[in-house]
């Protein structure tokens, strides 16, 4: 291997005869004046000056070649590879050409690969192109993954691939990128497997359902940790909710805010004039059902009322308190105060008044991970008070040191979220948008993190990604997002290329910890999404287990006369649980004959329906 | 539209009208040339060897293909720096490799001043057939080979070092490995001057033009140049109107045949009609003009390089 053509401070490019190069492998070129720089090769090809290929150029026929290898000749031995390799560091003046170029033993590189403690980091995955380091990698590095490539479990070849959770204090925040099927949930699975691991009080938001560690990978066997006091889940409106009378006014507007596209100024008068404070939800909304009463019913009215005859006592005390809060809010617009009501009532009918986030912040305070899950706009609601309510609290806590005062401990955590340009949109306002910026620009700060997984980074809050400092970049075919990424991370014009063509669960991870850009396959998971059964083959499934139940009843009334249908399909529908119609039955057993699973046999007189083996033996 | 004198365009159309009647369509009819060459020589069918019939007949043996390159600065005379190189190429990676330079900067100003160029291509001719037979002995007693195969034919090497020609021819003799000359140009006029004794002007490569069928071969004893050993033939591979000529040892004239066969079944269906294993071995001997100017600008100092072997046309605008 040699270092050929002309070369920069930056790249330079190596051609070798013998060997051939591997993508993001490392290579040192012996220039002793710079020190033996080491550099990543990030562009790799193979050419044969033999085999020419051009529009000008005839092909050589296969006959002659072949007539040459059989003398001995090998037309490969004519290949050369070409590298282009970038190095780590900026050199002081271009590399020599013609220096030779070598791979690197172990120890030259760990510094470059390894940046954290194998058993105080998250070990995330093997960085792609260090097979060729294999044994001489250092035994503490060694056996750190498991990693599945084209469907076939395999065992650590190369380095593994170590974030330090604790950098997180200097470079906060980790944005997680990639298209559908780019391996990107598994990604997060992994990344939120290890935070179980070093036993991180994680917030996760999960529109998908999808975030349960309960099925455990069997390839794994022992070796998989056991994660069941390490997660929980639960459900907005059954195990978490807001407190009611916990709410200031202005907390209730943004979460009637957050209910359905931001309160109108009179809307939020509204909440701000009628709210009082430890107000319990029905205290709140009968006082609003009141008002809206009184309003609509006017001055005039209810004095009428005072004075009707027969009116019980309690309807006379009733009234006046009407008149009352008239006297006091009558000059609330009637539609705001209704679209309060209605607002409120529909998070009331989610459940979300139901319960606490006790549930939330008791698993943060034990370190473990919080999976909530709910409806895509319910969770929007809920976690725009949720992450109000936990940081509100770590920052207490925080300031409260600060101050020298003793305060009550509340963990730093981590929130993290899927299809995050739903909370932080680009442009438009979403509910948890202005507590998520807050935390991207001050939660470090206070020991408050976010780990953002979205498909359209394009789509999210440019605010929030800048402050993103690790990006983990899989597959992304849009353009548009692939500038994006380019913009926001050292990805390099290869590396932008190399994007829409990815593996699944192949990743570049861009992070200011190592100040350049690592390709990574993401290490086998322990857990599996509980979504893994394809739509389709349960579809099969059921079809053929329905098949069989009814098939059950039927071939013990056979034969079947299709006078007798009505009973046997009464039968059917009693047995099966189903709701079927005289003709639709009769299009199944059409079914089951066109199948030859029963026979069907017609008569001027009658129609019979029977097994087709008694057939036989007529 | 290009500017074209008119002075010029008439004298390329009375060249045209005169080249016309000195090569007559009548003469060269192709079928009539055929028949006139039959009474000279004969024309056979070449098949290509299929399967393992050449491995076979190698027995082992490997085939050596040598070739040699020379390049210069593009100064005038005596300002010129030529380099040659020469490779003997197995096709089981074996090498050899020799070099050479000359400058007429450097040789003793002679008096004759006329024919003085004619002198000095002819001397990088020789120089160039010196270092290429000088390979091929070496390849010869190095690996012994079964076939030697030279690119040009075997009796330029005789006209430009007779005393290395020799050489080769006695060593290849001795070790029993076939000696082979592929030639891109038939420079021969023995053939022209039986047929059409009229004309001095025809040469043998007019005549062949276009007579030769796909995978013929043309050998006539009129074409072995007398005197000097060695056997002659045109073989017309490809679908080049052009064929190539091939010599080799009368001595080794019993596998002439096979010879022929060997230089067929090597030589790619399209193409100019030369085996591959020569233009693989011309591809790696050739000295490029980035090579020549690379060498120079590493090597010589740069007054010297100025002020000797740097062109004022090099320094053109347009």
């Amino acid at each position: 291997m040699q270092v050929v053509g002309v070369t920069t401070q930056q790249e330079v490019y190596v051609a070798s005869k013998e060997r051939k190069f591997r993508i993001n492998e490392i290579l040192v070129l012996e220039d002793r004046a710079l020190d033996h720089p080491r550099g990543e090769v990030v562009e790799t090809l193979s050419y044969n000056r033999l085999i020419p290929m051009g529009m000008d150029k005839s092909v050589v026929d296969t006959q002659v070649i072949q007539s040459l290898e059989q003398i001995g000749y090998d037309i490969g031995s004519d290949e050369v590879n070409v590298a282009k390799v970038r190095l780590f560091a900026e050199a002081p003046h271009p590399i020599r050409t013609g220096v030779s170029a070598r791979a690197p033993r172990f120890e030259e590189v760990r510094r470059l690969l390894v940046k954290a403690d194998p058993d105080d980091g998250m070990v995330l995955g093997e960085i792609r192109g260090t097979d060729a380091l294999g044994d001489t990698v250092d035994p503490d590095l060694q056996n750190r993954v498991r990693l599945i490539e084209e469907g076939e479990w395999r065992e650590q070849q190369g380095v593994p691939f170590l974030f330090d959770i604790r950098t997180m204090q200097q470079y906060p925040h980790i944005g997680v990128f990639g298209g559908s099927g780019s391996g990107k949930s598994f990604g997060l699975r992994v990344i939120l497997e290890e935070m179980m691991k070093l036993q991180v009080p994680t917030l996760v938001f999960d529109p998908h359902f999808e975030m349960s560690f309960k099925e455990k990978v069997p390839e794994w066997g022992t070796d998989a940790p056991d994660f069941a006091d390490r997660w929980l889940a639960v459900q907005i409106g059954r195990e978490v909710g807001i407190h009611f009378p916990d709410l200031s006014a202005k907390e209730l507007v943004n979460l009637l805010g957050a209910s359905g596209g931001g309160l109108t100024d009179p809307m939020s008068n509204v909440v701000q004039s009628l709210h009082k404070r430890r107000d319990s939800f029905q205290s709140f909304s009968d006082r609003l059902g009141n008002v809206a009463q009184a309003i609509e019913e006017g001055e005039k009215g209810l004095k009428k009322r005072v004075h009707e005859d027969g009116l019980t006592p309690t309807e006379v005390e009733r009234t006046k308190s009407l008149l009352e809060l008239l006297s006091q809010y009558g000059s609330l617009p009637l539609s705001s105060v209704k679209g309060v009501k209605w607002r409120l009532d529909r998070l009331e009918k989610a459940g979300l008044f139901t319960q606490d986030i006790r549930a939330v912040e008791q698993g943060l305070e034990q370190g473990r991970l919080v999976v909530i899950q709910g409806d895509t706009w319910l969770l929007q609601v809920f976690s725009t008070y949720v992450v109000n309510a936990v940081y509100r609290k770590r920052r207490e806590y925080r300031d409260a040191r600060m101050n020298g005062e003793e305060g009550r401990f509340f963990p730093p955590f981590v929130i993290v979220t899927d299809e995050a340009h739903n909370f932080a949109p680009k442009g438009v306002d979403a509910p948890p948008k202005k507590a998520l910026k807050e935390i991207a620009q001050e939660g470090r700060k206070y020991g408050a993190f976010l780990i953002l997984a979205t498909q359209r980074p394009t789509l999210l809050d440019e605010t929030i990604t800048a402050q993103l400092n690790t990006k983990f970049v899989f597959r992304t075919v849009r353009g548009t997002d692939i500038a994006t990424l380019r913009e926001e991370t050292d990805l390099t014009q290869e590396e932008g290329r190399r994007l829409p063509y990815l593996r699944s669960g192949d990743t570049f991870i861009s992070s200011a910890v190592y100040g350049r850009t690592v390709f990574v396959r993401v290490r086998a998971s322990y857990t599996h999404s509980p979504h893994v059964s394809n739509p389709f083959d349960e579809l099969r499934a059921i079809r053929v287990e329905q098949d069989d139940q009814v098939l059950r009843v039927v071939t013990n009334h056979l034969p079947i006369f299709d006078t007798d249908l009505l009973d046997v399909l009464t039968q059917v529908n009693r047995e099966c649980g189903s709701n079927w119609e005289v003709h639709r039955f009769k299009q199944e057993l059409e079914r089951w004959t066109s199948q030859g699973v029963i026979v069907k046999k017609e008569s001027p007189f009658v129609t019979r329906y029977d097994q087709p083996l008694q057939e036989r033996d007529n | 539209m290009l500017s074209v004198s008119r002075q010029l365009k008439n004298k390329i159309i009375e060249t045209n009208q005169e080249l016309r009647r000195m090569y007559p369509s009548q003469v060269f009819d192709r079928e009539q040339l055929r028949d006139q060459l039959k009474t000279l020589g004969f024309f056979s069918n070449v098949e290509k060897w299929a399967g393992d019939t050449l491995e076979k007949w190698l027995e082992g043996g490997t085939l050596v293909g040598v070739d040699g390159s020379v390049n210069s600065t593009p100064g005038a005379h005596p300002h010129t720096l030529s380099l040659f190189q020469a490779l003997a190429k197995g096709t089981r990676g074996e090498e050899t490799w020799a070099a050479d330079l000359y400058t007429p900067l450097l040789e003793e100003e002679e008096e004759n001043e006329e024919g003085k160029l004619a002198r000095e291509a002819k001397r990088r001719g020789s120089l160039l057939a010196s270092l290429e037979i000088q390979v091929a002995i070496e390849a010869i007693e190095r690996w012994k080979p079964k076939i030697i195969m030279m690119d040009g034919s075997l009796l330029h090497f005789l006209i430009d070092d007779a005393s290395g020609w020799a050489r080769l021819a006695d060593a290849a003799i001795t070790q029993g490995v076939l000696l082979v000359g592929v030639a891109e140009e038939i420079g021969t006029k023995s053939l022209a001057r039986r047929l059409f004794s009229h004309s001095t002007t025809y040469s043998d490569r007019e005549l062949l033009f276009g007579t030769l069928q796909r995978e013929e071969c043309y050998r006539s004893e009129a074409m072995d140049p007398p005197g000097t050993g060695l056997w002659k033939a045109v073989l017309c591979s490809t679908k080049h109107p052009q064929p190539v000529g091939i010599d080799g040892l009368l001595a080794q004239s019993e596998d002439r045949e096979h010879l022929i066969q060997l230089v067929h079944t090597l030589t790619p269906n399209e193409g100019r009609g030369v085996p591959l294993w020569l233009d693989i071995v011309d591809r790696e001997v050739r000295v490029t003009d980035a090579l020549v100017r690379g060498m120079v600008e590493q090597y010589i100092d740069p007054d010297l390089r100025h002020r000797l072997l740097i062109p004022k046309r090099n320094d053109r605008h347009l």
